[in-house]
């Protein structure tokens, strides 16, 4: 999970304001956890949104567009997500992580978009940047670019499923159970689908190297 | 979940991430913090941005109304209420003992009213005594001192001031003379001139008989004569007195 402290630091201001309740924050030498950090928003907190919203910007926008696989429709869906955070804050009930949350609320937004726009299983013209490295050999960089190239292809043809439970794993960091939570499904399908989804990148990314 | 990831997952888990390096837009970073400052502003901080001020604003207000009140409240409302007698082991041992003393002062002085009063009622209802009423009447008529009424109310005491104050009214004038006599037979109708023991013996009673006759009061001395006779008619007396 990308989800660190260095988050933090991009607003380049004193994350939490001073005068702000800290009654849910569990120490005060620790950043506070998303849970208190959301309670302290729904107390009018917007500081404290801003932290939490940095904390996990990227790895959902990461998983949305590669979910997606469309650029627009990733960021539609993003803001939905986050309105959706927004306006729910009132009833917020920290029982769960809020990981767990918050991409439960961006699966349930890209099934029900996937529901209205019947074009999605066409609409794959997401690709990523594969820029290589200055300093690398030509060689080198040509085979590792080609990885990548491989497994985006692998991932993209991965079924929904299998490539939503595999992105939860890797941007959100949730375990099995979670995964399981997250998508409404029971533990074994969870795993079955990660452990189908793993067998196929690492094929294709072994794929080359298997011919030479 | 360390234990369900092995070397392969471990090798596309790098891979995926050597490739999935995106950020997200600014353009939709602002979109969603604004949509968050505003939705937060709206609903909780402005509210809380007027609570403070008018929560501060209330107190100072009841504040001022209570002092006004108590500026405005007359003394008489303001005085101490009276303390109220701890009872049992609240009160102190001393203090208890004080307060038992000035409570039995204050039984006893009410009690010594009460009986006062009781007196003077009773004196008041009872009727007077004819040496009482015959005082207090030549006391009207002559301005003669007057026996006090405490001092009537003993009978041996009684007969004595009542002769006084008729001797002084009889002396006093004519109209008290007359009223003296009176009173006299009022008092031979309860055979007060001669004492029970003097009609006990034939002599003692003449020698009273006598007396009275000295004292010019000649009905009272034919009503003791007559009485005389009836108690002792063998007795021969002399002459002299009939």
């Amino acid at each position: 999970m990308a989800a660190s402290a260095e988050c933090l630091t991009t607003t380049g201001r004193a994350p939490l304001s001073s005068g702000a309740a800290l009654a849910y924050a569990p120490r005060m030498d620790h950043a506070p956890d998303d849970s208190a950090l959301m309670l302290r928003y729904k107390d009018g907190d917007v500081a404290a949104f801003e932290v939490l919203y940095r904390r996990h910007t990227d790895p959902l926008y990461r998983y949305l567009l590669r979910l997606c696989r469309h650029r627009d429709t990733a960021e539609d869906i993003f803001q939905e997500v986050w309105s959706k955070i927004i306006k729910s804050r009132a009833s917020y009930r920290p029982t769960a992580k809020f990981s767990t949350f918050l991409y439960r609320v961006a699966h349930n937004c890209f099934i029900d978009h996937t529901r209205r726009d019947k074009r999605h299983a066409r609409n794959t013209e997401f690709k990523p940047d594969m820029h290589s490295d200055p300093g690398e050999q030509p060689e080198m960089a040509t085979e590792r670019s080609l990885a990548r190239e491989r497994l985006h292809v692998a991932l993209t043809a991965l079924p929904d499923e299998q490539r939503d439970a595999f992105l939860l794993r890797e941007e959100a960091g949730l375990s099995v159970d979670q995964i399981a939570q997250v998508t409404g499904s029971n533990r074994e399908t969870a795993k079955s689908r990660l452990r189908y989804a793993v067998n196929k990148l690492r094929a294709a990314i072994d794929e080359p190297t298997e011919r030479t | 979940m360390s234990n369900e990831r092995n070397d392969s997952d471990r090798l596309v888990s790098d891979a995926y991430h050597e490739l999935a390096d995106e950020k997200t837009p600014e353009t939709l970073n602002r979109e969603v913090l604004r949509l968050a400052a505003k939705e937060g502003r709206t609903r909780y901080s402005i509210a809380r941005a007027w609570m403070r001020p008018a929560a501060w604003a209330a107190t100072i207000g009841l504040s001022l109304v209570v002092v006004l009140e108590l500026a405005n409240m007359p003394e008489s409302e303001m005085a101490p209420l009276p303390q109220s007698v701890p009872t049992g082991a609240a009160a102190a041992p001393e203090d208890s003992d004080r307060r038992r003393d000035s409570t039995d002062e204050d039984t006893m002085l009410e009690s010594q009213a009460k009986e006062e009063q009781q007196d003077g009622l009773a004196k008041r209802s009872r009727p007077y005594s004819p040496e009482e009423q015959m005082a207090e009447k030549a006391m009207m008529l002559n301005d003669t001192p007057v026996v006090s009424r405490d001092a009537a109310e003993d009978d041996s005491v009684a007969a004595p001031s009542a002769e006084t104050a008729l001797k002084q009214s009889a002396r006093a004038a004519p109209r008290a003379e007359s009223f003296a006599v009176g009173i006299t037979s009022l008092r031979v109708d309860e055979d007060y001139l001669c004492p029970a023991e003097a009609r006990l013996s034939a002599e003692k009673w003449l020698q009273c008989i006598r007396e009275l006759e000295a004292s010019s009061a000649r009905e009272l001395v034919d009503r003791e004569y007559e009485e005389f006779r009836k108690s002792f008619p063998e007795f021969e007396h002399p002459a002299a007195d009939r």
